[in-house]
């Protein structure tokens, strides 16, 4: 358990923080620019020192202003990617990687492994100003990771690429998270980011925490919506990949109660994936269709209706132990007479879903 | 013409010894000043500042003139130093290495701490995050990354030792073969009626060992540079 309990004044900034955090997995701050997700993250590592406050790893207690404690940034075993990299301009990749390696007592023998990883083996030799944004951003993450940390923090590492560049790091920082057994803080005002990588949650706004909790919950917080200016409502859902490809080139994502079909070839069997699905891609019938290009008709009961200010209701589907939201129009949800517990099937084109 | 006599073989070795001491002096304690200046905070530093360029905007002689009250063998810490270690300043070439260190402080820290100013300090937050202590920081982040302010301060630093005179003159006076550099020299021929040859020959020697620094310099820097990287190799 991460325990933070802080507060960080600076001009016109206040910022007051109460929260524990489970130590495992990856937590996204999410927030607006100015909400203080990288103070939250500089305080946490040691990069700012809190006016007051307690900040505890575990057992290790980081900080106490109450008992003067303030461990330095160096003796807090963290690893830490910047926005902008900074690799050290005088020094070769290979230099850079070395540069946090050299300090950490375990494991010298994943060096190689990490260079592969992040397809960093043509670069060892050339000087950070020679490498594209990309190349420098997989510098940098290797460069912390080599250092051995027991908390990773990430500080919007993919804000400064482009659409092409963001979409090469993604990726690896996925198969970061599931290689690595540490506990991951990552800032990012990019949905995208926060669907994929998310295990935990915390929405920042104004210094102060909104909610917080694990991705499935607050996915669809009010919160959350209101940070986004948007009421969409999406599922995330845990599932394996099926044993091997049938129906015709589709694979099957099986989650408990069911499966989804699901037109991807690049899914390795027995992989763990997450699935978002967006409430608009959703829809209900009260009768099994019988002749549909649709792939995925799944039985469902109706959890929760929700009338929106707008002309559409968001109902919450119960499937075996998963929950979806489907997004239909008011005349939709009047013709079919749904009422808590009714029993509908859901209806889900297998292109809609996206696995990752 | 060209046959130099004792007192410039004397005054051109002398010039280079006083400068080479000067920056020797003035290098480490430079350094370590600028750094200070720039990235510590501490009550009085406004006074350490204002000591730091008092140098620069004083009228040399006045600063000869602190030196010898200071250091003369009456003087405060001159009187404490001859009796402790036997060791006198004034009217020695030590002297004139001192005045001229004391000359071309200013400049030295003023061109680290520029390049301290403008470094980014994101990546000594950036090795610290990577387990480095702040001296390791200092060692192999922050000395290399301001290496190009501290090559600047060396020249300017040497430059000004080379032509250093009145604080010279008025703390370690003119004698021939302890403290009479090139500048001293050339005075002393100048105030000479009749022939102005070996003036002449000390002003062409001054010229080449200027030109010699300079060439030096742009060298050293353009090495730096690409060390740093800031120069874009050839893409592979």
């Amino acid at each position: 358990m991460i325990s933070a309990q802080f507060v960080v004044k600076r001009d016109e900034f206040l910022m007051d923080i109460k929260l524990d955090m489970p130590s495992d997995g990856a937590t996204v701050l999410f927030g607006p620019s100015g909400s203080g997700k990288t103070t939250f993250i500089n305080v946490l590592s040691g990069i700012i020192k809190p006016t007051s406050g307690i900040i505890r790893f575990g057992k290790d207690t980081f900080f106490d202003s109450e008992n003067n404690i303030n461990i330095p940034i160096e003796k807090r075993g963290i690893g830490y990617v910047f926005q902008d990299g900074r690799l050290f301009p005088h020094m070769s990749v290979e230099e850079n990687l070395d540069f946090g390696n050299r300090r950490s007592a375990e494991n010298k023998s994943s060096k190689e492994e990490i260079i592969e990883l992040l397809g960093l083996e043509k670069l060892l030799k050339r000087k950070p100003s020679t490498l594209s944004g990309g190349e420098r951003q997989r510098t940098a993450i290797g460069r912390a990771i080599l250092s051995c940390p027991r908390f990773l923090f990430m500080d919007e590492p993919l804000a400064a690429l482009d659409f092409a560049r963001k979409q090469e790091i993604l990726p690896y920082i996925a198969t970061l998270k599931k290689n690595l057994k540490i506990p991951i803080f990552y800032v990012s005002h990019q949905m995208e980011e926060v669907v994929r990588l998310a295990d935990h949650l915390v929405l920042l706004e104004n210094g102060k925490i909104l909610d917080h909790g694990e991705i499935f919950d607050v996915i669809n917080s009010p919160s959350l919506a209101l940070l986004l200016g948007k009421d969409d409502k999406t599922s995330l859902i845990n599932c394996q990949v099926g044993k091997k490809q049938d129906n015709d080139g589709l694979s099957k994502l099986i989650f408990s109660g069911g499966y989804f079909l699901v037109n991807q070839s690049n899914l390795t069997p027995l992989d763990n994936v997450r699935i978002e699905l967006r409430a608009q891609d959703v829809a209900v019938a009260l009768e099994k269709p019988v002749a549909t290009s649709i792939a995925n008709i799944l039985e469902a009961s109706v959890a929760k209706i929700e009338v929106s200010k707008s002309t559409h209701c968001d109902i919450l589907l119960s499937i075996g132990n998963i929950s979806i939201w489907a997004r239909i129009t008011e005349q939709s949800a009047a013709k079919l007479e749904l009422n808590t517990g009714s029993k509908v099937f859901a209806l889900i084109k297998s292109a809609a879903i996206k696995p990752f | 013409m060209f046959n130099l006599t004792t007192i410039e073989i004397d005054a051109f070795y002398l010039t280079l010894k006083v400068a080479f001491f000067s920056v020797a002096i003035c290098l480490p304690l430079g350094v370590i000043t600028a750094f200070t200046l720039s990235r510590l905070n501490f009550p009085g530093k406004w006074l350490l500042d204002g000591l730091v360029h008092l140098p620069l905007v004083m009228p040399p002689v006045v600063v000869g003139y602190m030196l010898l009250l200071l250091l003369g063998r009456r003087g405060v810490l001159g009187s404490w130093l001859y009796d402790t270690f036997d060791i006198t300043v004034a009217f020695t070439w030590k002297g004139a290495a001192i005045a001229s260190a004391v000359m071309a402080f200013p400049l030295m820290v003023r061109a680290v701490r520029l390049s301290l100013d403008t470094m980014d300090r994101g990546l000594e937050v950036a090795a610290r995050t990577l387990g480095a202590s702040r001296i390791i920081v200092f060692l192999a982040i922050t000395m290399p990354l301001s290496l190009p302010g501290i090559l600047t301060g060396t020249i300017l630093a040497f430059a000004r030792s080379l032509g250093e005179f009145g604080a010279t003159i008025t703390f370690v006076s003119n004698i021939p073969g302890e403290t009479q550099t090139i500048p001293l020299a050339l005075y002393n021929f100048t105030q000479i009626p009749g022939d102005q040859t070996p003036a002449i020959r000390l002003l062409i020697i001054s010229v080449i060992i200027a030109f010699a620094a300079l060439i030096a310099s742009d060298l050293l820097a353009k090495k730096v540079k690409n060390r740093l990287g800031t120069k874009s190799e050839t893409e592979q």
